[in-house]
């Protein structure tokens, strides 16, 4: 008997295949994700890769921390344990972990030069990112979604899906710093007006008035939580017929205006209701200023070249629910012949992460829109190069702490937009991005026939009633908000 | 001898019955079947299995999508539907007292005549079968506590429609079996409140995907000529029969864009666009290209056509509008194809082996998937290609925005590309003439003399002349009437 159990270890032991005597070669792995020289949180969801030879037989990867700790996973892909992995991070916060990867092809192995991922010292507390889930196509959104995932494993949960409210079109999810406590979100066509929920309770406003030019859009809470920014515009695409980027999205108009939550009164200002087209507002993180992009009106779509964004400010005093009375143009479009868009200052007030393209005002359909930093202690500017790809980057958002952002980028296959996230250091040095981990990655992202879209973190899960939503949304019974 | 009459009988009504199915499918409504296998892309994947298993009515949908993949093969589909409806017929007949026997057949009429509406799917009739076989379990008075169990499973695999089997239950058991009722009101009640946030309650409680369209019901239409009759020349177009197109046109016409964009398709593609266009009726601006609209089957002919002319992109753009206006989120694989089809022809390998991976998970497109898969990024061969090399040289190769309003402009813009695009040519002229563009049609009649090809005047070409010089005083002119049409159209707005 015990011999049995010998020889069966031992033909288990010669049947499993094992990097013994591998071929070294000094070059890199070829891996996909690439995550290489990538900086992750600690307790981030497993960096599980796959080799983009489709062809090899087996990969063996061990992962060994500076600080001690070392994993191993092996087979098709490396897909490591999340219990392990997490350990390991742990172990290694501050440190490094060094990946040693072996690759069977035609029963030959070969081990490849060794790569590290690094464990940053800055945490990453939020619970996860929430995020829309939309097919990269043009005028039909599908089955559209509203998801969130669990930074800490591969799970992902709905939190609003099309199935819910058939037929409908959702978008602008937005909560307050990460808090889904205080979560905004648009529906547009029949049945649509915006949704405000506080502490569960959801609120359906119709934010269109007599005196305004459309309902809210584009929205951002004010750190206290009783005001909403939000853009007023009209959105529309058009299609280019070379072989490059297929769509050009424009607005034929755009103000900005603040919703006062408490009262349900929109706050306007001249200033924000001009010939120009004002977008995509952001509170400052003290509350006291509303960043903005305006730009020149022109004769769109046969102008869009000519649309070149601004990126400006205005003073907000939440006491009082009033605007300043000036405003102040960080950034100047038309004159440096590009166009600033998307602000999205830090919560700890310190940097201000934008989007920089030659054109128009919507940046995710910008083949050459790039994420910008500025510093606003000294009003220094500077491109995120160690962020930045040939395809757009837009949609940033900031961790609670201000160390990690999220980001979208069509960098993989210049259309089906994916999520990275990268920390950024007190010198405003961003590290390599690394794409959203996911189990088996090559199988997912290649299934996956959505656009990820207006991604952000959150500091706990999010839950939303999609029932109580469906009734709202058929019933049609909106609050209508007045002008103050 | 009675007992072998009745058997003969009961074999003989089964087998007429698959018959006549078959026959209906296979010879008078093949397109029917194509409409359904071109909105339902099937995979033989597990993940794709346990997304449908994980909701109420999944098995039921399963294998209703799993029958309809076969429908791509027009004879393998109508044979399918026999078999499905002769288990239906057969499965009655057990359930009936044997004097009933011929009243089997009424389930069979019943749904056959439901399954006119075109958006009622496969997974219903699979579903009512599949509730009636479970029905046929018999199952003696002490045991039917069990269907405490079997109500929840059955209701997860089958969906709603196991209140058919509840029904036939308390008919078989009797009044004392009616606790079921609210049995399984319980349970569908638990399953919506738990188990599907993301559905309506009304879905949850009549089925999530019997019909293809969300919150709504099957209609009793039965088979209306007309709107079959546009299924007929959508399953044309696809399957590029244009003389079949030209001569059903000439029998029946729908007055609606749709059948006109098909029409002239048929005719562009057997050149007689030029000579007979306005022999036909013409909807306006709209008869050789549709604008965009939401729905899942008005820009197909449309997309074909820009497909067969060289714009590439906007047939991707309406083939991927089409493909997600699919109200209950499934996949086209006629759709999937040719998106997959533009971005080759656009060098975008990348995305485009996203929808062929796809593809290759299914039956039916996964041989064309592969070989696909093997022209990617080979540019000698995709150059060189018929299909994929032609449209290479007859794309765009400025880069401008589109621009439904000048759709002529684009034909002709298309045409100075490259002029062996002579359906550009054709597309060109058609439309000054459907916009009334009097002086643009004069203006480019010398192309079609220098480029055209024809050997003389075209004469839907000549009869626009003569209407022109007469100021549309003539006589017997088609186009004179269209013009008439289009301006008391004009008026009445």
């Amino acid at each position: 008997m015990r011999w049995c159990l010998c020889l069966s270890v031992l033909m288990l032991w010669a049947c499993s295949s094992k990097p013994l005597h591998p071929d070294k070669v000094d070059s890199l792995p070829e891996i996909f994700p690439d995550y290489i020289g990538v900086t992750i949180p600690v307790g981030m969801a497993p960096l599980n890769f796959n080799i983009v030879d489709e062809q090899i037989d087996r990969v063996d990867v061990v992962a060994r921390g500076s600080k001690g700790g070392e994993i191993h996973a092996a087979g098709d892909f490396a897909d490591f344990s999340i219990d392990d992995w997490h350990d390991l991070t742990v172990q290694n916060r501050g440190g490094k972990i060094t990946m040693t990867v072996c690759v069977e092809k035609d029963g030959k192995w070969t081990q490849y030069r060794n790569f590290d991922i690094r464990v940053s010292e800055a945490s990453l507390d939020e619970w996860g990112l929430t995020y829309r889930r939309i097919k990269p196509g043009y005028e039909v959104g599908g089955d559209i979604g509203i998801y969130q995932r669990d930074l800490q494993n591969f799970d992902e949960y709905a939190i609003l899906k099309e199935s819910a409210v058939p037929g409908r079109c959702f978008n602008c999810h937005t909560a307050n710093r990460a808090n889904p406590d205080q979560l905004l979100m648009q529906m547009r066509g029949e049945g649509g007006g915006t949704m405000i929920q506080k502490n569960g309770r959801q609120t359906w406003l119709d934010t269109k008035t007599d005196s305004t030019r459309a309902a809210g859009s584009y929205s951002y809470w004010h750190p206290k939580g009783d005001y909403v920014a939000m853009a007023v515009n009209n959105v529309h695409q058009s299609f280019f017929t070379g072989t490059g980027q297929r769509i050009e999205v424009y607005h034929s108009f755009s103000d900005v205006e603040v919703l006062d939550t408490r009262s349900n009164e929109l706050v306007l200002s001249p200033l924000l209701r001009t010939d120009d087209l004002e977008i995509f507002p952001a509170f400052s993180a003290d509350g006291k200023y509303i960043y903005y992009s305006s730009s020149r009106p022109c004769r769109v779509p046969a102008e869009y070249e000519h649309v070149k964004c601004s990126l400006c400010r205005i003073a907000f005093d939440a006491g009082k629910g009033t605007f300043g009375e000036t405003v102040d143009t960080l950034l100047n479009g038309p004159a440096t012949g590009r166009s600033y868009v998307l602000a999205r200052p830090s919560y700890d007030g310190r940097w201000l992460m934008y989007c920089v393209g030659s054109r128009g005002n919507f940046p995710v359909s910008q083949d050459d829109a790039d994420l910008w930093l500025m510093d606003l202690r000294t009003g220094a500017c500077r491109e995120l190069k160690e962020v930045n790809s040939q395809q757009s980057e837009s949609f940033h958002n900031w961790s609670g702490n201000s160390r990690w952002f999220v980001f979208c980028s069509k960098r993989d296959d210049g259309m089906y937009t994916k999520l990275y996230m990268a920390s950024i250091d007190d010198k405003g040095c961003a590290t390599k991005p690394f794409l959203l981990p996911q189990r088996h990655p090559r199988k997912y992202y290649r299934e996956m026939m959505d656009a990820y879209n207006c991604p952000d973190f959150t500091k706990t899960k999010v839950s939303l009633d999609a029932h109580e939503a469906y009734r709202q949304v058929f019933d049609n019974q909106r609050i209508k908000v007045k002008i103050r | 001898m009675r007992k072998m009459n009745e058997r003969y009988v009961s074999w003989g009504v089964s087998v007429l019955t698959g018959i006549a199915i078959f026959l209906f499918w296979y010879i008078a409504y093949p397109h029917a079947l194509s409409y359904h296998e071109q909105y339902q892309l099937f995979l033989w994947t597990t993940d794709y299995f346990i997304e449908r298993l994980s909701l109420p009515g999944g098995l039921a949908d399963w294998l209703g999508e799993f029958i309809v993949q076969f429908f791509y093969v027009e004879w393998m589909g109508a044979l399918c539907l026999a078999l499905l409806f002769m288990a239906l017929q057969w499965l009655t007949a057990r359930l009936l007292p044997r004097s009933l026997y011929m009243l089997s057949v009424i389930p069979v009429a019943g749904l056959w005549w439901l399954m006119g509406d075109i958006n009622v799917l496969l997974s219903l009739p699979v579903a009512i079968v599949l509730a009636l076989a479970l029905a046929c379990v018999r199952m003696s008075r002490p045991l039917s506590w069990t269907d405490l169990l079997i109500l929840p499973a059955a209701y997860w695999f089958i969906g709603p429609v196991i209140w058919l089997y509840v029904a036939v239950r308390i008919l078989q058991v009797g009044w004392r079996h009616a606790w079921t009722v609210g049995w399984l009101l319980g349970v569908q009640l638990a399953v919506y409140a738990f188990m599907l946030p993301q559905w309506p309650l009304q879905m949850a409680m009549t089925g999530l995907n019997y019909y293809r369209i969300p919150l709504h019901f099957p209609q009793l239409s039965g088979y209306n000529r007309d709107m079959y009759e546009l299924i007929r020349l959508d399953y044309d177009v696809r399957h590029e029969q244009w003389d079949d197109i030209v001569r059903r046109a000439a029998d029946h016409q729908v007055r609606t864009p749709f059948w006109c964009n098909c029409v002239n398709l048929a005719l562009a593609e057997k050149r007689l666009l030029a000579d007979r266009m306005f022999d036909f009726y013409q909807s306006g601006e709209d008869a050789l290209i549709i604008a965009r609209t939401r729905d899942l089957t008005s820009m197909l002919p449309s997309a074909e056509a820009f497909w067969r002319l060289g714009m590439v992109n906007s047939a991707q753009r309406y083939m991927f509008d089409t493909q997600e206006s699919i109200l209950n989120a499934r996949r086209s694989g006629r759709c999937t194809k040719r998106i997959a089809e533009c971005m080759m022809v656009n060098g975008h390998y990348k995305t485009a082996a996203k929808q062929t991976a796809l593809l290759k998970n299914s039956l039916f497109y996964r041989q064309w998937a592969e070989e696909a898969e093997r022209l990617m990024g080979d540019e000698t061969r995709m150059n060189t290609h018929p299909v994929y090399g032609r449209l290479r040289k007859l794309r765009y190769k400025e880069n401008f925005l589109y621009s439904y309003g000048e759709l002529e402009k684009m034909f002709g813009l298309l045409f100075m590309n490259n002029q062996e695009n002579t359906m550009a040519l054709d597309y060109m002229m058609g439309q000054m003439l459907l916009k009334g563009d009097v002086q643009g049609f004069q203006h480019y009649m010398g192309w079609v003399q220098r480029y055209g090809g024809y050997r003389q005047m075209p004469l839907g070409y000549q009869d626009a002349m003569r209407c022109i010089q007469a100021r549309g005083n003539v006589s017997g002119s088609v186009y004179a009437d269209y013009v008439k049409r289009m301006m008391g159209r004009r008026a009445t707005k």
